[in-house]
């Protein structure tokens, strides 16, 4: 019932533009680090980047957050705990891929522990290559996501 | 006082104790020694090193895989807080049947380095009360994986290609 009062308002086009307005500037991102990506993660969400600017702030708890940045490689172990977080979040919810480890497995292209590119796992909607990308990539990263926010329709998944 | 260092000492007291285990005792460079022993005589060469030099620390253990000679290497590597020596302990064992005692109940600090050689190279430490899985996923299940060979599973290796191939494609 809910859903289907969302939808229907979700089509009207100028709500439709409110709320994707909303969603863009406000993408909280989850605080979890997989690989060594981590660190620009910091740099990013500090003062001197700060990309609070763009309403992108980390934090704890997963049911609040829209956007989780999968910092660095993937291994098997991790790639379970992972998907964990990621269905724990409600929709809707992105995902960024940082790194080539996370895009493609990166330097472990052959390992036996880590996962090939972590859209085998969850979906992905921006990439950000860089081994690691510095912290103004994350930024573009981010601004491509409200972009592509802005042009969403009634439904995404 | 003699005029010999500490790691010269460390060597000398080794050799007169086990005359016939040793195989090779050398002075690496300053605080560093190796020691190669003969097989399980490692056990013995351990409590040596720990009750009477004072070896109290174990810093590491790792392996080697030479697949020519057939052959595993271990390496205990141990550290002496008032000498300020480490000694690399090695042993051979042969690759097809590769056990060692183990030596946790010299050093107990060695209790997770001897599960991770046992995930990544199949040696089994005779006496070790907990040989499980450590940083492998819990449903590994094949051969250990950092023997020289060691072939990734099918499925991974066809993924990879197809994977080459449509990245090299479009």
């Amino acid at each position: 019932m809910l859903e289907k009062v969302g939808k229907s308002l979700m089509s009207i086009k100028l709500l439709r533009k409110v709320f994707n307005w909303g969603r863009a500037w406000s993408l909280w991102s989850v605080h979890l680090e997989t690989g060594c990506c981590g660190p620009e993660d910091m740099a990013r969400a500090c003062a001197r980047f700060d990309t609070e600017r763009f309403g992108t702030l980390p934090f704890p708890t997963l049911r609040e957050c829209d956007l989780i940045f999968v910092t660095g490689f993937v291994t098997k172990k991790m790639a379970k705990r992972l998907k964990i977080v990621y269905e724990q979040m409600p929709e809707p919810k992105y995902v960024i891929a940082i790194g080539h480890c996370a895009i493609s497995g990166g330097l472990w292209w052959d390992s036996y522990s880590v996962v090939q590119g972590v859209d085998e796992i969850i979906p992905v909607d921006v990439y950000v290559p860089g081994c690691p990308p510095r912290p103004e990539a994350w930024i573009q990263g981010i601004r491509m996501l409200q972009e592509k926010i802005a042009k969403e329709g009634v439904k995404k998944k | 006082m003699t005029d010999k260092s500490t790691e010269e000492l460390v060597v000398d007291s080794v050799k007169a104790k086990f005359p016939e285990d040793v195989i090779d005792a050398k002075v690496q460079r300053k605080n560093r020694v190796s020691i190669s022993v003969r097989g399980n005589k490692i056990y013995d060469i351990g409590l040596f090193l720990r009750d009477e030099l004072g070896f109290d620390h174990i810093a590491s253990v790792s392996g080697i895989d030479y697949i020519d000679a057939k052959e595993f290497e271990v390496i205990y590597y141990v550290w002496s807080m008032d000498k300020k020596v480490l000694v690399g302990l090695r042993t051979k064992i042969p690759r097809d049947n590769p056990t060692l005692k183990s030596l946790v109940d010299v050093w107990e600090g060695g209790l997770y380095h001897e599960r991770e050689i046992w995930e990544m190279f199949g040696i089994k430490f005779e006496g070790h009360p907990n040989l499980s899985l450590l940083l492998l996923p819990e449903d590994w299940d094949g051969p250990p994986p950092l023997r020289k060979d060691f072939v990734l599973p099918e499925t991974h290796q066809e993924r990879l290609e197809e994977k080459i191939k449509k990245l090299s494609g479009g």
